[in-house]
């Protein structure tokens, strides 16, 4: 295990590098600089404004400036000419930079700002998924291929289908100008966060919801569902003890990915709420050609989609004896 | 608009699928009975009409004596549902609205042909605003009509990339497990990770800008763009794009299958009688993977058609007042609201939508459960 | 397997549980009670240093946050008192004396003086602060030539003499050159550097220097400096030879340059502003944010203990000091930046609110519903296709606003190099179909660059039909401007018996009205001219760049005014201006703009601004469309907000109307108007029991 976990990492550190690398040069080699607005720089200006970012190097300079951790200015270590003020930077030693379009922040700081806001929101999304998913999922189950079963098909596949932001409007209209139960927006409460985490956990409780009906499916048509049955248990009792638990073990696997995919995945929802979380990020920096809080969600992307990927393998081989993770 | 969002939704998908089909083994003889399975599974016969009227309509909508999708007839607000006594229609199809329609949409021959077909059957009959129209006054009908084109086709070449690339190299991949695996698979991890937005404004600006040398027939030197000297236009690229992308959670769906099932005794057995990789890989794997497949496609397709209209906020593929579902579908955000809620804005796009989309999830588990003959019992 | 199965359950509950105790204690960590006023700013703003930021999101938190040497009138923008009570004006125009008041203070108790309005105005001048509003200084004597300093000189180093007279040197010695700065507007050959010049050159050959003379320009030096002379000598008898007064670069600039700029304290309440050449509407300037003070302790104290993060250090709520009517409570990013009253603030007694929210919110629906909620008092903008629904209401009043939207034109690609073209193109516009249709909000047609709101300029119009302001025969003088604009075509050789005309590309950033604009222009020059158009939408910076490059045929465009004067317009498409992107230039359209900014008569100036446009309106390098109106959407409530030319709008004067103070505005307001809820406030936010603020009478003016 140890063995495989090693290397493990040893993988995700060149993936990352990688990342990283290709990343760096395709963003400053597409057009539009950060700097770029409706009012143009005078060009003065301009030239100080890219050398206090140190966009004025050679970009092969920059890229190592930034993956560090050596400091390359004249604040970088005695040995290379600097002053010695401070001799690490760059990702390696921890930093992400400041941010160009949000001057006043770091890179750092903006994560850690937003990331707390959508594991929040993602929380919320996450239990809503589990509640709804799981109590339709066996409904759908229980009456397979009658018409409580139609209704919760369709109405997963409707939660699969519309997109988010349409399912966040209806639920404004009906909650917030209908019933008047909850903000319309805005962080701050609990109460906040609940339309939010509705819409945003819609299309994960249709998966769940798909996930549990057909793993209730096999478990229900099992040898020791029936066997209990026969000997003579009450109905609920047999889907309480047996079924459910058998039923339910799919949905666990699916935690792992779908928990990446909400604290990643609420660019949209967070835009409709006013939420504000990492998710606005992904886009708008690109958009802004913010290179550092570019790449630095990007990186959070990465080990992200890495570390849950790690969780779900490991559940895998738990799971499946026939995956040999020492091999693969 | 969705786009790591979008991302995650595969990766969503991808377990779903991955988990929903978990644990089935068989050997490789499913074709025969998979047919007549389908055909005795009413919803996804149903599911199937469904499909094929979504397509006929869209195929045959320059056939239709609708107004025309993008001809602006501004409004203060979108107009609401007519019902058809109340409007029968009109004859607005002049010939010069024909032209204008001909010269912005710039159908292809096919179309051309229908719209003549259109004409001679209708005359410059079009029928009135019966579902209403949008804030510039173009008929919603049309637009979903129109509209459905683009987007089916986004979906179709989508999930034919994902199916010719993304079964072949996960297959490959898993099949082939070890470090070869691995490295393919972190390579599908890094095109995963690197920021795709760049990705796409670089590739729009390479087409605009780049400039191929030629020598004319005169001996002249041209600078041709990329579209005139080797025919590779936006439209080319934007399927490109959402091809390249869409491929990679199909690898990891597919991977993670055959990873699971290579050691199984059916695949032992090609392999003691002597089968060579790529017959043991697209014989007896992939046959079995498929139903997977199918039901992870039907669950990404609509995360496809709304990635479709955030390319277009980029720059690439549909570009207004051309129209898709996607770009109908964002149009909905402003129709929400509590001082006026012009619902068919919301209601059409998104029936149309759901529908289609719920029929071919219907389609999908049909599918599966032809393919899987482990339900046979349990219907 | 059983027991492998119940502890993959315990497994997700515990992480469930984990995650619930995690979200309660985030929410908990980030709850904070409403604030007596909540506004929705759009976009997050770029930074709350007055001297880095350039957007009015960031400008309504910088009129917040700091104070300049005046404050605005919130009707007329007229200058009011600020952090000077007083001033005077030199009858030339050219130097300004204002007095500090008393009882300035920094929000950390701090006396305010004079020297920290230089040393601000040093700041914001500095090279290194890069700020790109710096060239709002310009007006000041010198201060151009200092912003332009260089600061980085690759592999030499530049030794400063004095003011024009420098050495440049290699670290290795092989290449030492002698020359001039262009400072002051001296020329390398100048004779008031001869004796400077010859004095360096003394030293420098007695340190065995062979020099030779080598008078050229050096076209990479922003301010023009000349080489005079050019050789090698080893760098320790350079440095032998090149003592004191000889200054390296950084501190040349502060001790050499500085005191030439004219910007200078001469005591703690005092502070001399000197300008280039008259400047009129330099005094509204004073109170536009870059030129607001910042706290120097601060920021010398951050800068000396986080050497790496210092510029995002002294910005940070924990530690920023400031001198407005507020101060900074607390900030989240794309969340909300919390205002608190400053007490120490020389007028805290007439601040209404002890506290306000602004809010990062840029989605329409979004922030509308929050409005309707009561979520909030302010927003600034109205989803466009609820424009016809929200005109009736009591709280929806556009006004107009220093804006133009105009297409720009590449005036060296045919045929759009023919200003007969540019003229038939920009007379086949439906301006009215574009107000009426797809702005809504009352847009006015406009024929000329600077937009409405200038009074007392004589705005001169492109030559077109008039018609009335309530466009009742609009349709008939547009029939004509277009049978004028098929005329000029044909005049042009385009058209009927004559060549093709090309097809026209209109090039515009991503957005729905900008695309239906676009899409109504090309539509009518289709119909009208039988010119294609085709459009193009490109994403946001690589418009930008398409733009900057000047690599399209005609291409959507912007500007709202600096400040409320022809000039910020004007100025624009002076020849190779960096703001100009059309490659139109015409040497008396300089002339003019120039000799306007020497000019102190304001009647003759504004006549001198008026004739340069009319030169630009005659060739039409831009296709004027519409002048913008404001769309802010206010709880009817509130006091001391009100519409004008530039939506700028002041937190301090700002508070909540008593229910008789409402009904008596109610009452004079257009009966039609639909009356909306007024949400209430907390009690004590009513009017501030002083006169109110903004009728103080002004400075004395000589």
């Amino acid at each position: 295990m140890i063995g495989f976990l090693a290397r493990r990492f040893l993988w995700f550190v060149l993936t990352l590098w990688a990342v990283v690398t290709v990343s760096f040069f395709l963003m400053h080699s597409v057009r539009g600089g950060p700097f770029s607005a409706e009012r143009s720089l005078h060009p003065v200006v301009e030239r100080n404004l890219k050398a206090r970012y140190h966009l004025d190097w050679p970009l092969w300079k920059q890229y190592l400036q930034y993956v560090g951790p050596l400091n390359l200015d004249d604040r970088g270590p005695e040995l290379l000419g600097g002053d010695g003020t401070q001799p690490f930077t760059g990702v390696l030693a921890g930093d992400l930079g400041p941010s160009f379009k949000y001057r006043d922040y770091t890179v750092n700081e903006i994560i850690a700002q937003s990331l707390p806001i959508s594991v929040a929101l993602g929380a919320v999304a996450m239990l809503f998924a589990i509640c709804l998913g799981i109590s339709a999922g066996i409904l759908s189950a229980l009456y397979r291929g009658g018409t409580v079963d139609l209704a919760m098909r369709l109405v997963a596949t409707a939660g699969i289908a519309l997109p988010n932001f349409v399912i966040a409007g209806i639920l404004i209209l009906a909650f917030v100008f209908g019933a008047h139960l909850f903000p319309v927006a805005g962080w701050g409460t609990l109460r906040h966060l609940v339309l939010p985490g509705l819409a945003l956990g819609a299309p994960f409780a249709a998966y769940i919801s798909r996930l549990t009906r057909t793993g209730m499916l096999e478990v229900l048509s099992q040898d020791h569902i029936r066997t209990a049955h026969a000997k003579g248990l009450p109905p609920r009792l047999v889907l309480l003890r047996h079924a459910i638990k058998g039923g339910l073990l799919p949905v666990v696997t699916y935690l792992g990915p779908a928990t990446a995919g909400i604290l990643t995945g609420s660019l949209v929802i967070e835009k409709i709420f006013a939420i504000p979380g990492t998710g606005s990020h992904f886009v708008n920096s690109a958009l802004n050609r913010d290179y550092t809080l570019a790449m630095g969600v990007t990186i959070l992307y990465t080990v992200l989609v890495y570390a849950l990927n790690l969780v779900v393998d490991l559940a895998y081989t738990l799971l499946d004896p026939r995956i040999d993770l020492e091999k693969g | 608009m969705g786009t790591n969002e979008t991302r995650w939704d595969f990766g969503a998908g991808e377990h779903a699928a991955r988990v929903e089909a978990d644990g089935f083994e068989k050997g490789e003889s499913l074709w025969r009975d998979a047919w007549h399975r389908l055909g005795r599974n009413r919803g996804a016969i149903w599911s199937l009409r469904v499909l094929v009227l979504v397509v006929v309509l869209a195929t045959l909508a320059p056939l239709l004596p609708l107004p025309s999708p993008m001809a602006l007839d501004l409004q203060d607000e979108p107009q609401p549902p007519v019902l058809p006594f109340a409007d029968p229609g009109n004859h607005g199809f002049t010939p010069e609205a024909r032209r204008q329609f001909e010269d912005a949409w710039e159908p292809g021959g096919f179309d051309r042909a229908l719209i003549a077909a259109r004409v001679k059957l209708f005359g410059t009959y079009q029928t009135g605003h019966w579902l209403g129209t949008d804030s510039k006054g173009r008929d919603l009908l049309a637009r979903i009509l129109w509209g459905s084109r683009v987007s089916l086709l986004v979906a179709l070449s989508a999930g034919l990339c994902s199916l010719l690339i993304g079964v072949t190299y996960g297959a490959f991949s898993g099949y082939m497990g070890g470090w070869v695996d691995n490295l393919m698979m972190r390579f599908v991890d890094v095109l995963y990770s690197v920021p795709f937005v760049f990705v796409v404004i670089f590739l729009v600006t390479v087409l605009a800008e780049f400039r191929v040398e030629r020598i004319a027939s005169d001996g002249t030197t041209q600078l041709l763009t990329l579209e005139e000297a080797y025919g590779i236009d936006k439209m080319l690229v934007f399927f490109v794009v959402i091809g390249a992308i869409f491929w990679l959670t199909m690898a990891r769906v597919v991977r993670g299958q055959v990873l699971s099932l290579k050691n199984s005794e059916f695949i032992e057995a090609a392999r003691v009688i002597g089968a060579s990789t790529p017959r043991i890989l697209f014989v007896h794997l992939v046959p079995n993977v498929l139903s997977v497949v199918i039901v992870y496609l039907t669950l990404t397709i609509p995360s496809i058609m709304l990635f479709e209209a955030f390319l277009s906020f980029l720059g690439l593929g549909v570009e207004p007042p051309r129209v898709s579902w996607g770009l109908l579908a964002v149009d909905t955000t402003e129709a929400i609201n509590p001082v006026k809620t012009f619902w068919w804005l919301v209601a059409w796009p998104s029936l149309a939508m759901g529908s289609t989309l719920l029929a071919l999830n219907l389609l999908g588990d049909g599918l599966r459960d032809a393919l899987d003959p482990k339900m046979k019992g349990s219907k | 397997m059983h027991a492998f199965r119940f502890r993959q359950l315990f497994a997700a509950l515990l992480l469930l549980g984990g995650l619930a105790t995690l979200l309660v204690s985030i929410v908990r960590g980030a709850h904070l009670e409403r604030a007596d006023f909540v506004f929705v700013n759009g976009a997050e703003v770029s930074s709350l240093d007055p001297a880095s930021v350039s957007g009015v999101p960031e400008g309504r938190v910088m009129y917040s946050l700091y104070e300049g040497l005046t404050s605005r009138d919130p009707r007329t923008l007229a200058p009011l008192p600020g952090m000077a009570d007083r001033w005077e004006v030199s009858p030339d125009g050219i130097t300004y004396t204002f007095h500090i008041r008393d009882d300035a203070r920094w929000s950390n108790g701090d006396p305010l003086t004079a020297r920290d309005f230089e040393w601000s105005w040093q700041r914001l001048l500095h090279p290194e602060t890069a700020s790109e509003y710096s060239y709002q200084l310009w007006y000041l004597e010198n201060a151009r030539a200092y912003s332009f300093l260089p600061m980085d000189l690759g592999d030499e180093e530049r030794w400063w003499f004095d003011s024009r007279t420098f050495v440049n040197w290699n670290a290795d010695g092989s290449r030492v050159r002698v020359g001039v700065h262009g400072f002051s507007g001296l020329s390398p050959t100048d004779a008031a550097a001869a004796d400077a010049v010859q004095a360096v050159r003394a030293r420098l050959d007695a340190a065995g220097a062979e020099l030779r003379a080598n008078p050229t320009p050096d076209a990479s030096d922003p301010y023009g400096a000349g080489w005079l002379f050019e050789g090698s000598l080893e760098a320790p008898a350079l440095e032998a030879a090149l003592p004191s007064p000889f200054l390296p670069e950084p501190r040349a600039r502060e001790e050499l340059f500085w005191p030439q700029v004219g910007a200078r304290a001469t005591d703690e309440h005092t502070f001399v502003v000197t300008l280039a050449s008259p400047t009129p509407f330099f005094l509204t300037l004073t109170s536009f944010y870059p030129l607001m003070p910042t706290h120097r302790a601060t920021w010398e104290w951050a800068r000396e203990t986080y050497p790496g993060t210092w510029q995002i250090e002294w910005i940070s709520p924990e530690h920023l000091v400031t001198n407005g009517p507020f101060v900074l409570e607390s900030r989240r990013i794309n969340d909300r930046i919390r205002l608190r009253k400053n007490p120490l603030y020389w007028d805290a007694e007439n601040v209404a609110f002890r506290t306000i929210d602004v809010l990062a919110v840029e989605h329409y629906v979004t922030m509308l519903n929050m409005y309707l909620t009561g979520q909030v008092d302010w927003i600034d903008r109205c989803a466009p296709n609820l424009i016809p629904r929200m005109m009736p209401r009591e709280d929806f009043n556009p006004e107009s606003y220093l804006g133009t939207y105009f297409y720009r034109v590449n005036v060296h690609r045919p045929p759009l190099d023919d200003k007969r073209v540019r003229r038939a193109l920009a007379l086949t516009i439906n301006r009215r179909a574009i107000c009426e249709k797809i702005m809504k909000k009352g847009e006015k047609p406009l024929y000329s660059l600077c937009p409405d709101g200038l009074p007392g300029y004589p705005r001169p119009e492109m030559r077109h039909t008039p018609f009335a302001p309530d466009f009742s025969d609009y349709d008939a003088a547009f029939a004509r401007d277009c049978d004028e604009a098929r005329r000029l075509l044909a005049e042009a050789g385009f058209g009927p018996g004559g060549k093709d005309i090309p097809s026209i590309e209109i090039h515009y950033n991503t957005s729905e009205s900008h695309r239906d604009i676009a899409e109504v222009i090309a539509d009518t020059w289709k119909r009208e001219l039988d010119v294609d158009a085709r459009l193009l939408n490109q994403e946001w910076k690589v418009y930008l760049d398409t733009q900057n490059t000047i690599n399209f045929d005609v291409s959507r465009s912007a500007w709202i005014g600096d400040y409320p004067d022809p000039n910020t317009f004007v100025d624009l498409f002076v020849t190779g201006g960096e703001n100009n992107r059309t490659g139109w230039g015409n040497p008396r359209y300089d002339e003019l703009v120039a000799s306007a900014a020497e000019e102190s008569d304001p009647t003759r100036r504004l006549a001198l601004l008026a004739e340069a446009e009319a030169i630009l309106l005659d060739e039409l390098p831009i296709l004027p469309i519409y002048s913008y109106v404001s769309q802010n959407i206010v709880n009817p409530r509130l006091g001391g907000f009100f519409p004008n030319v530039m939506d700028d709008h002041f937190p301090k004067f700002w508070y909540w109307m008593s229910d008789e103070e409402l009904a008596e505005k109610r009452a004079a307001q257009p009966a039609d108007w639909i009356l909306v809820p007024a949400p209430g406030p907390a009690a004590g936010l009513f009017a501030p029991a002083g006169p109110p603020p903004y009728s103080l009478s002004g400075g004395t003016q000589r």
